[in-house]
């Protein structure tokens, strides 16, 4: 085969394959184009569902620059796109905001508690934290006023760098709504106390009245004994005839009924002044009780603390009959905030009374509140209050949730769902104590709290536990 | 199979033995394009068995060792037209490994139809193992571009190939040895 044969051979085969080239490329180009479209598609529905989501979507890159601000962001800052911006403009950068803002790699940080999880697809390394409790970061509205947010930070390393993504909610309102609903939970304790306060008050003041009234009646009759006594008094000194003055004082004796009067007065007086003692108990207590709900921790004695609960519960306590009280008598003082803690005697102590009144027939009712030293893990000593009652118990199916707040088993309209929230939050939270829940199958409920004698919650904050027997 | 594959072999044929041989090679192989393949298409690779069974015959070179030698050249076509993935590496212990986890993920980037051997590496000490695994039978072209790799990086390394499941060239083990370390091995004998 000639040479000339063999190139014209070549050449054809590389015709042949360039056409099919061609018809690739274009095939390629077509291809290419659609995707480009359906890209172009789901980036617009991207760029739609950032932008109408009920959340304020921020992301940035690692020095705060921000690229993507949704129109969510725009309404809870207040502020028009802040595109190219530093994030330093919408959040108060001090250290803690900045840990959460910047998430590093290694997740493990004191910010992201155990539970952040570390997701990675196949070209691009995501770091998706899933927090267990939501991360309140303090932020500021573009007319300075500052407020608090909840951020979720996710870290995204791509080619060129490294992506944050935030999706912020404005927590004004739950503040404000919390704040609402924790002042009317309050005014509705307050409306039962002084309604219970007000009988227990009225027992004595009533008793004293009467004696009041009868001393009074009897003085009058005395009055007139006295005048004659005077007159007799002088009409001896002038040495004047008395026989009729005796003749009278007889007689107004007679009427007084003295040897009654003389058995009766002592009785009268002491009822009375034990009745105006009770008031000005219940008013000392009443006053130790509602004392403001300062933010600085004192030292109280947990003891009298339980003591004044139960007497501005006085008449609700009634319908149990007796509380049984068990109360060591070598605690010492306990640092917190007293005005806290005794609510949260008050919500545990109105538990268990609403428990065995509701579940248990006069007479069985019993109610047994206890304290006494312990030392912990640590051999720290710690002071434990103990709350027992006869009451039906707390299912073991809802044991979990019952610190949760809003959860409540009373009929609607009775519980808030608030009580034992406010009891895990000022134990655990605000003094770093501890508090469990036991309640056996039979029935009956057990809370112990316990409390560190130095209750400092930065320096140790333990969760709560519950069992069951 | 990908056409540059193809194109490369046509063309080695014409560089290392002429346009004449390379003429015949397409004649003989009697493919369905008559040889008329283009870099970015995909063919059956049966054609290419055809091409080089009718190479040998033209040649009286065994198929082995011309689909060995084509692994070579192809391992040297690569390294002029991809050097982005030989950046920074310094030795075939250093690139075999990112054959797998870094060549292959990338061409599935631009070519997600691509049916990719697999080739798994195992470290042992100063060791390497790399299995070879693929639904055709291109053993020999494995080895032509591991051979290639280790002259390449002019390593002091050994190769040898062992055959595996049914023997077909479907599956071979490569294990790449450092010289020295066979020496120490001989003396210590």
């Amino acid at each position: 085969m000639s040479e000339l044969e063999l190139l014209n051979r070549r050449f054809e085969r590389e015709r042949k394959a360039r056409k099919e080239a061609e018809s690739l490329l274009e095939q390629k180009s077509l291809a290419v184009y659609e995707a480009n479209q359906k890209l172009q598609r789901m980036a617009d529905q991207n760029r739609a569902i950032v932008e109408t989501a009920a959340e304020g979507i921020l992301s940035y890159d690692e020095n705060g620059t921000i690229s993507a601000f949704n129109r969510s962001a725009r309404l809870i800052f207040k502020c028009p796109s802040m595109v190219g911006k530093s994030i330093s403009s919408v959040f108060a950068m001090d250290d803690s905001c900045r840990a959460v803002l910047f998430p590093a790699s290694n997740v493990a940080t004191d910010v992201f508690p155990p539970g952040a999880e570390l997701a990675t697809t196949d070209d691009t390394e995501v770091c998706q934290f899933t927090l267990p409790d939501a991360i309140e970061v303090a932020a500021t509205k573009f007319d300075g006023k500052p407020f608090q947010s909840e951020v979720a930070v996710s870290r995204c390393q791509r080619g060129d760098g490294v992506v944050f993504t935030a999706v912020v909610r404005d927590l004004s309102k739950r503040k404000a709504m919390e704040s609402r609903l924790r002042q009317a939970q309050k005014m509705e304790s307050v409306g039962q106390l002084a309604a219970g306060i007000a009988h227990e008050i009225n027992t004595p003041i009533q008793f004293v009245g009467d004696n009041i009234q009868f001393l009074q009646s009897a003085f009058n009759d005395l009055a007139g004994l006295i005048d004659l006594f005077e007159q007799l008094e002088k009409a001896v000194a002038e040495e004047t005839p008395t026989a009729e003055l005796l003749e009278k004082i007889a007689t107004e004796r007679e009427l007084a009924d003295l040897p009654f009067l003389r058995e009766e007065f002592p009785g009268a007086i002491e009822q009375s002044l034990s009745g105006i003692e009770r008031v000005a108990k219940i008013v000392r207590a009443l006053k130790e009780f509602s004392q403001p709900m300062s933010e600085a921790k004192t030292s109280i004695d947990v003891n009298r603390s339980i003591e004044n609960t139960l007497a501005v519960t006085a008449n609700q306590c009634r319908n149990v009959g007796h509380v049984e009280l068990d109360l060591s008598a070598d605690l010492g003082l306990v640092s917190c905030l007293a005005g806290q803690m005794n609510q949260v005697w008050l919500n545990l102590l109105t538990n268990s009374l609403d428990a065995v009144t509701e579940h248990r027939a006069e007479g069985e009712r019993h109610i047994r509140i206890s304290t006494r030293l312990v030392a912990n893990d640590s051999l720290e000593d710690e002071v434990e209050v103990c709350f027992e009652d006869n009451g039906p118990g707390i299912p073991a199916a809802i044991q979990e949730r019952i610190f949760e707040p809003f959860f409540t088993t009373k009929e609607v309209g009775k519980g808030a769902g608030q009580g034992l929230s406010f009891v895990h939050d000022v134990i655990v939270e605000k003094h770093g104590g501890i508090i469990y829940v036991q309640s056996p199958p039979q029935g009956g409920t057990r809370v112990v709290v316990r409390l560190p004698i130095q209750c400092d919650s930065s320096i140790q904050r333990r969760t709560h536990a519950r069992s069951a027997y | 199979m990908k056409g540059i594959v193809f194109t490369e072999l046509i063309e080695m044929v014409e560089s290392d033995l002429g346009i004449e041989i390379a003429d015949r090679m397409i004649a003989g192989g009697n493919t369905q394009n008559s040889g008329a393949y283009t870099a970015v298409g995909t063919y059956d690779h049966a054609e290419l068995i055809h091409l080089v069974v009718a190479l040998s015959q033209e040649t009286s070179i065994p198929v082995s060792e011309l689909v060995r030698t084509f692994g070579k050249h192809l391992f040297v076509r690569f390294f002029e037209l991809y050097p982005q993935f030989f950046s920074g590496i310094e030795s075939a212990t250093q690139f075999l490994p990112l054959v797998e986890t870094y060549i292959h993920v990338e061409v599935r980037k631009l070519y997600p139809d691509a049916e990719l051997p697999s080739f798994e590496c195992q470290q042992t000490g100063e060791v390497l193992a790399m299995t070879y695994r693929s639904k055709r039978p291109f053993a020999d072209l494995a080895e032509g571009l591991v051979l290639a790799c280790v002259d390449h990086f002019a390593d002091a390394i050994e190769v040898a190939r062992t055959d595996i499941g049914e023997k077909n060239g479907t599956e071979a083990t490569f294990t790449l040895t450092p010289k020295t370390t066979n020496c120490l091995l001989a003396e210590t004998v």
